[in-house]
């Protein structure tokens, strides 16, 4: 390779870095702009709708690596982001890991009359069971026996903090 | 509509974050981290590497390159970033439904995708964007907004087959050029 050529090959290379510098700045930039337009006095309602695309955008640029750089076509994105979802919302509001089975394992059924129904049964049920543990003290109800009278107490009552708690007792 | 409901508003280090501005941010904050990760990631040899899967899955193998590890790690990767979309999903409607594993949502996410521009970072940003406020504009005006969305879609797909991206990276190399 020529003098020349090698001066040619570098001048091209530092343009594209520049290139690529000036792109990352640019995602900087809209990041920011679009940081400070709750502050310029956009309507809420066009907040909420912003939020909503970005998130679209978040799973639109996920499928674009699989689809538009590795060339996998693929129509299940929803179930990752679904069941990433389903596990942090069992996570965050409390409720028994047993409830994200229930939620979407008949939904992945082969027969759509019967998994109709048992969808309908299974997340009635999920919405409707509560926590086993006590939310202050993490404890456990299922360590318990059955005829333990602070378990049968526990079943029974709508509380979501255990009997320990409400005498001030430390677990 | 069924599903699990009545989600607590998240906690980032302590702080509660409240649904309106600060989860704006927040999702701006994580959207932005994502764009430039994938960036780094598209520009660097294993994103190379990726394009000449697409291009060419046998000629890849035959020069070397282990074809199904970077498939698989393509396959995690995406997976996981839907999961962060998921999550904020599940705090922005405080809940979640069966309706979200639904085909119609998969169809969303790849007109979107197509829409923007596929195989371009910038172009499913703005094909969503566009999507949502598109969307928005033709619910008050037709009753059956998908009709009219397809539409232009088609027309967008047909005139600019890069996406609506490709415009804008035109616009971007001529401005580029211009200045060197």
């Amino acid at each position: 390779m020529t003098t020349e050529a090698l001066a040619g090959r570098a001048i091209a290379m530092k343009t594209e870095a520049r290139r690529r510098q000036a792109a990352a700045l640019l995602i900087v930039a809209g990041a920011v702009l679009l940081a400070l337009l709750p502050f310029a006095g956009v309507r809420s309602f066009t907040i909420t709708l912003l939020t909503e695309a970005l998130i679209f955008a978040i799973w639109a640029m996920s499928l674009d690596l699989m689809t538009g750089y590795t060339g996998m076509l693929t129509l299940a994105m929803p179930r990752a982001s679904a069941s990433e979802a389903t596990r942090r919302a069992t996570s965050h509001a409390r409720l028994p890991p047993t409830s994200l089975l229930r939620c979407w394992l008949p939904s992945l059924s082969f027969s759509p009359s019967r998994s109709r129904s048992a969808l309908l049964q299974s997340v009635s049920r999920a919405l409707h069971s509560r926590s086993s543990r006590c939310a202050s003290h993490k404890f456990s109800f299922r360590s318990l026996s059955p005829g333990d009278p602070l378990r049968r107490e526990w079943t029974a009552s709508s509380a979501s903090h255990c009997r320990q708690c409400w005498a001030g007792r430390s677990m | 509509m069924d599903g699990l409901v009545g989600v607590p508003l998240p906690t980032v280090l302590g702080r509660t974050i409240n649904v309106g501005t600060e989860f704006y941010l927040l999702t701006v904050l994580i959207a932005g981290a994502v764009c430039l990760g994938l960036r780094q990631l598209v520009i660097s040899p294993f994103g190379r590497t990726l394009g000449a899967i697409r291009v060419n899955e046998d000629r890849a193998a035959a020069i070397g390159i282990n074809v199904r590890l970077h498939k698989w790690l393509v396959f995690v990767m995406s997976w996981a970033i839907a999961g962060v979309g998921g999550t904020l999903m599940v705090f922005m409607k405080a809940g979640t439904t069966p309706m979200s594993l639904y085909w119609i949502e998969s169809g969303n996410v790849l007109i979107m995708a197509i829409f923007g521009g596929l195989g371009t970072l910038f172009g499913p940003v703005v094909g969503a964007v566009s999507f949502v406020f598109l969307r928005d504009a033709l619910t008050t005006g037709f009753e059956v907004w998908q009709l009219a969305f397809g539409v232009v879609f088609v027309i967008v797909v047909l005139v600019f087959p890069s996406g609506l991206a490709g415009i804008f990276s035109r616009v971007w190399m001529l401005l580029w050029r211009a200045r060197s």
